[in-house]
């Protein structure tokens, strides 16, 4: 009994991420230029340089 | 600790060859090739071609070991030259999983651990995603796999030769990406906490030195192409009538403003203690999707045991993994999502040392011992094939065609003589049509990051009454005193009779 508590025990460890997954959900999207379209427009992006 | 995984025993050249070496390479890489994207992409990868394959200049913080290797890997005859410098990122991905492998393989991990854990890094979305496109981040992972491995050769036999091997994969590192430098407190607690004496001799420092100072060296390209005042320049300003200064990569004062991030310094260190914690807890949610959460538990057990049975590499890892996600998350860009794949390979080197823990843990018992090495084994194999299957969709890139097709309307619609004002979304990938590719000399295109918003205002006011000009959003201040009509992704501007 003792032995299979152990198998019990590193299952639990390894699956123990799993149970956040309904809170932390699974990944929905890649890397997509379109999710970063568009951004620009809404801000004030520019970098003042040392120029000669 | 173990070697589960290890009973195959070949023979002869099957003996010689390094299958797990062959496998961490190839199978990720096999993996990128299919989904990679199949030409020029979008934002900054399609700045970074062009940089790259024209010889050309980026903006902070340089990246000149990039450039200088994506200029020789962009003449290689494969695709067009966008596809080519996506393939880099490929490679640079899959020679990430091999070093690790490398890693893991020093720390005796047997085959299944080592799978599982660079598994689902090789599989994670961004460290898959930004395996598909031109970008800087496999190259940085690469280089900073390389450095954690010539820590480890050091610590062997910590002689001048092996310090000077970490001088030289620290300074290629700086040499490519400025936030290498968060890599060194953990590097100097390991040299120092291991071999203190060794690593401060005259003959190691020595050593050190000059192949840092080697590694450094690909920072000469800077000042080298500001002089051969290449087409494409992402180091300068454009003034309100449209002339262009360039900043002087020839004095001290404007490299370092280059390779320093000094433009950026707005955006380091920029949150509130309220922000930083809700950008941490973002961070911490990433981290766990990208290993699919099945890292987490294993994770925490691989950072509890390798303190306690190997506390340098221990500090060493923690120390790095810190310093990068504490400098990233209070980073205030829009993409630095992308930002995190050093944590991200550190957290599949603990993961990895969980996994084996777990192993050896189940393979203490008789007749148990099968069944609990089966189930595992198989847990971590699904884990990544769960992985693989999930994020195939949503990070293939192979039939990604949007951004040429974007560059090119925008480049087929507008009148001679054009004007363009966008951002990375919009001029780059026109930029490297032209550049690259030959499309359409007679128009300039002029990224609204290079110019100031009022600049930009004067500099519209005067050039409408002379030549067509298109912008990607119209800018606040001309909304009232000009109208616009849409032409494909942009518009063109018409000033009032």
């Amino acid at each position: 009994m003792k032995k299979i508590g152990r198998i019990i025990f590193a299952l639990a460890i390894f699956l123990s991420g799993a149970t956040l997954v309904p809170a932390l959900g699974l990944p929905a999207q890649g890397f997509n230029w379109q999710h970063y379209e568009n951004v620009y427009a809404t801000i004030k992006l520019f970098i003042p340089v040392i120029v000669r | 600790m173990g070697n589960a995984g290890n009973h195959f025993k070949p023979t002869g050249i099957a003996e010689r060859c390094d299958w797990r070496g062959l496998a961490a390479f190839g199978l990720p890489f096999l993996i990128y090739l299919l989904t990679l994207a199949p030409t020029i992409y979008n934002l900054d990868s399609a700045e970074l071609t062009t940089a790259a394959s024209t010889a050309g200049l980026m903006r902070s913080t340089g990246y000149p070991l990039y450039l200088t290797l994506g200029y020789f890997w962009s003449k290689i005859p494969l695709g067009d030259v966008g596809y080519r410098m996506n393939l880099l990122s490929a490679v640079f991905g899959a020679l990430t999983i091999f070093l690790g492998e490398r890693i893991l393989r020093r720390w005796q991990l047997g085959g299944w651990a080592t799978f599982g854990a660079l598994g689902l890094l090789a599989t994670s979305t961004f460290f898959w995603g930004l395996s598909l496109v031109a970008e800087v981040y496999t190259l940085h992972t690469a280089l900073m796999a390389g450095l954690i491995l010539a820590l480890l050769h050091w610590s062997d036999s910590p002689t001048p030769q092996r310090m000077a091997v970490i001088g030289l994969v620290g300074g290629l590192g700086m040499s490519h990406h400025a936030s290498t430098v968060l890599l060194i407190p953990g590097s100097l607690f390991f040299v120092l906490s291991m071999r203190p004496k060794k690593a401060l001799s005259p003959r190691s420092l020595l050593a050190f030195s000059l192949s840092a100072l080697l590694g450094l060296s690909f920072y000469l390209y800077l000042p080298v192409r500001y002089m051969a005042q290449p087409p494409f320049n992402y180091a300068g300003i454009f003034d309100g009538e449209l002339n262009f200064h360039p900043v002087d990569l020839t004095t001290l004062e404007g490299l370092w403003w280059l390779i320093s991030g000094r433009a950026f310094t707005d955006a380091m260190m920029a949150y509130n203690r309220l922000g930083f914690w809700q950008e941490t807890q973002r961070y911490l949610v990433q981290l766990g999707r990208a290993f699919f959460a099945v890292g987490i538990g294993p994770g925490l057990l691989g950072i509890v045991l390798l303190f306690r049975r190997k506390w340098r590499e221990g500090g060493m890892l923690a120390l790095m993994f810190l310093s990068n996600a504490g400098f990233y998350i209070n980073y205030r860009v829009m993409d630095k999502d992308t930002m995190y794949l050093p944590t991200y390979l550190i957290g599949a080197l603990w993961i990895a040392y969980g996994f084996q823990a777990l192993l050896d843990w189940v393979r203490q018992d008789e007749p148990e011992r099968k069944l609990g090495l089966r189930t595992l084994s198989i847990l971590m194999l699904g884990s990544v094939l769960f992985a693989l299957a999930w994020n195939w969709r949503i990070v293939d890139l192979s039939d990604d065609w949007t951004s040429r097709l974007q560059g090119e309307t925008i480049l087929r619609r507008v009148e001679r003589n054009a004007l363009v004002f966008g951002w990375w979304d919009v001029v780059p990938v026109v930029q490297y049509l032209q550049l690259v590719e030959g499309e359409r000399p007679d128009v300039q295109a002029i990224n609204r990051f290079l110019i100031a918003p009022n600049d930009l205002v004067s500099a519209i006011k005067k050039e409408v009454r002379y030549r067509p000009i298109y912008v990607d959003h119209i800018p606040g201040e001309l909304a009232e005193s000009i109208s616009a009509t849409p032409v494909g992704p942009i518009y063109r501007l018409i000033e009032p009779k």
